[in-house]
């Protein structure tokens, strides 16, 4: 039964989490994981998954409807400017030669992967 | 003169009808009645008299003609806090959606205003619908109406409370796994876990999109059907509702010559399994065939809930970022630790647990072991279900294994927190409608009684004839409120 690496999969899933909580949940997800090899007792060669709602696939009409208005949308922004969300710098400056060439090669400090 | 609160949906539309009271009044009783048992419940994370009062008030100006047309008008209901009402603050029981007012309303709580219903306040939950005892919202636990030092179950307790304490005749909650039958069990009610498919989830904010639904709870199977039919059917917003044909009203049920299937109630408390044998014997003398069935692929059931209910919840969950709405933490080192930093304070450990499970269940090089595995046997179980279906009408079976627990009792073992879902989850993952009626009540040794459920299970679709099955298995009675101890 393959082992959870909690760290790798807190980083996929975009949690900081802190050794205290790292010491709690190993042994509990670990438990719950045991629990499924139970899985692969079923004889499950040619069975089809099963999803519900996917049958109905039908596309409306071609009509032009009105959709959510902006302002609505951005009414719970944290932050917000001249209608768009905003948020810490993403992409490092790299303006004149020289002037900015210490932040742009500064390993992964404001970019995103 | 106004209705006591814990009057049927229909006797207080009625009752304004005729003149003998106002909406204003009914409301007001209902807001009172909250004042009063509210500090020892905790039922709601928002009370929302403002709006209650302002909408009870545009109703009671309406002419007479217009009234008439209201088949819930001015009845007070309760919703969850995962359903989004336009201006009101919509929380899932979680930190990271402080300060988030919706900006629409969903389809459900709309077309039960539009036929009348006035939205009382949002419901305590387990954060985002993960539990099942109500324990886990980041708000505080919500108590058991029948004894205040047990949950009422989860993860949609705070409605489960509130109609139960005769506050409201129906109240809104969402069920994935279990999350509204088994509260309704906890808590003596008619819980209703619909078809996947029969009501829009339009403004019900996601946790697991192939398992979510829209469900109810009521003290009567009348003012169930009711709001059912109110919210039913397409609304061009959610492409997984179909009309199922069988959704218009069905006629009254006869259990002679019918057959329902007996599920399994092995690992039940003897007073559930007592309880269930007698639901049986009253089948059996109106003439029933009872079938006893094993589906065996069940067995597997907590194990694939738990795989692919954490998965569709790891993907649903990844827009609470703290970039759009929300808490938002964090930032200092670029956008990468806005999330992070967000997540870890708004999220609690149920939550997270799930979310790390799901992401596990995922990934490159386990998403075939664990994730298409669950898929298929998903598969195995819905067709188990299906080849019941062609032997029996109807099937009946327990819905918990126990009655209410006390609060505190399973909140360090997760896994013994699962297995509170046994019996709802099988059917949830085949998309089939499920009802839990109430069965009577389990006597303690300190003289507390405490509601014992059984659970209907009725074929896709099926829906409203599963609530005329349960109205002559139960000859439509009234679950009587609770007196919440003073």
């Amino acid at each position: 039964m393959p082992v959870i690496d909690i760290r790798k999969t807190a980083l996929l899933a975009r949690l900081e989490l802190s050794e205290a909580e790292i010491a709690q949940f190993t042994p509990q997800l670990e438990k719950i994981l045991a629990t499924m090899a139970a899985l692969s007792e079923l004889e499950l060669t040619g069975v089809e998954p099963f999803r519900p709602g996917a049958q109905q696939l039908e596309l409306r009409a071609d009509e032009v409807k009105t959709s959510f208005p902006p302002a609505g949308a951005l009414r719970n922004a944290p932050g917000k400017s001249g209608g768009f969300f905003t948020v810490p710098r993403v992409v490092s400056k790299k303006s004149a030669p020289g002037k900015n060439e210490k932040a742009a090669t500064e390993p992964g400090a404001a970019d995103d992967e | 003169m106004a209705l006591p609160p814990e009057s049927s949906a229909s006797a207080i539309a009625g009752a304004i009808r005729r003149g003998e009271t106002t909406a204003l009044a009914q409301i007001g009783a209902a807001l009172d009645r909250i004042a009063a048992v509210e500090p020892k419940l905790h039922a709601f994370i928002k009370v929302l008299p403002g709006r209650a009062l302002a909408r009870a008030r545009d109703l009671d100006r309406l002419p007479a003609s217009k009234k008439a047309a209201l088949p819930l008008l001015g009845v007070p209901i309760a919703a969850k806090d995962n359903y989004c009402v336009q201006g009101a603050p919509a929380t899932c029981g979680s930190k990271i959606l402080e300060g988030f007012t919706a900006p629409y309303t969903a389809t459900s709580i709309a077309r039960l205003e539009a036929a009348g219903a006035v939205i009382i306040g949002k419901t305590n939950m387990d954060e985002f619908a993960m539990g099942s005892s109500t324990e886990f919202s980041a708000f505080g636990p919500s108590h058991n109406p029948w004894d205040l030092s047990r949950v009422p179950g989860g993860s949609s307790g705070g409605s489960a409370a509130a109609v139960a304490a005769g506050i409201a005749p129906l109240a809104l909650g969402s069920d994935t796994g279990g999350s509204v039958k088994q509260p309704a069990a906890f808590c003596g009610l008619y819980g209703m876990r619909p078809s996947y498919g029969l009501i829009s989830r339009h403004g019900l904010i996601a946790f697991a999109s192939s398992l979510d639904t829209v469900a109810p709870f009521a003290r009567s199977l009348d003012d169930l059907d009711l709001a059912l039919a109110t919210m039913l059917g397409p609304d061009g917003y959610d492409m997984t509702v179909q009309e199922y044909p069988a959704s218009a009203l069905s006629p009254a049920i006869s259990l002679k010559g019918l057959k329902v299937g007996l599920l399994s109630s092995e690992g039940a408390a003897p007073e559930i399994v007592a309880a269930l044998g007698e639901q049986v014997s009253r089948l059996k003398s109106a003439g029933a065939e009872i079938v006893p069935l094993e589906l065996r692929s069940v067995a597997a059931a907590l194990q694939t809930y738990y795989l692919i209910a954490p998965a569709e919840c790891s993907s649903n969950l990844a827009r609470f970022d703290g970039v759009r709405f929300g808490l938002r933490r964090g930032g200092e080192k670029g956008l990468e630790s806005l999330y992070t930093a967000t997540r870890e304070a708004g999220f609690g450990a149920e939550v997270k647990r799930r979310i790390l499970i799901g992401t596990f269940a995922l990934s490159a090089g386990y998403k075939d072991a664990f994730f298409a595995k669950a898929q298929q046997a998903r598969g195995l179980i819905a067709k188990e279900y299906a080849d019941a279906f062609q032997k029996v009408d109807y099937l009946i079976g327990p819905t918990t294994p126990t009655t209410a627990f006390k609060l505190g009792e399973k909140t360090n073992d997760p896994m013994a927190m699962y297995l509170n879902d046994i019996y709802t989850i099988p059917s949830c993952l085949a998309g089939l409608p499920g009802l839990n009626i109430p069965a009577g009540m389990a006597k303690l040794g300190d003289g507390t009684q405490l509601p014992i459920g059984v659970q209907l299970i009725g074929p896709a679709g099926s829906d409203r004839s599963l609530i005329q099955f349960a109205k002559a298995l139960t000859g439509n009675a009234i679950a009587p409120a609770a007196r919440v101890a003073a």
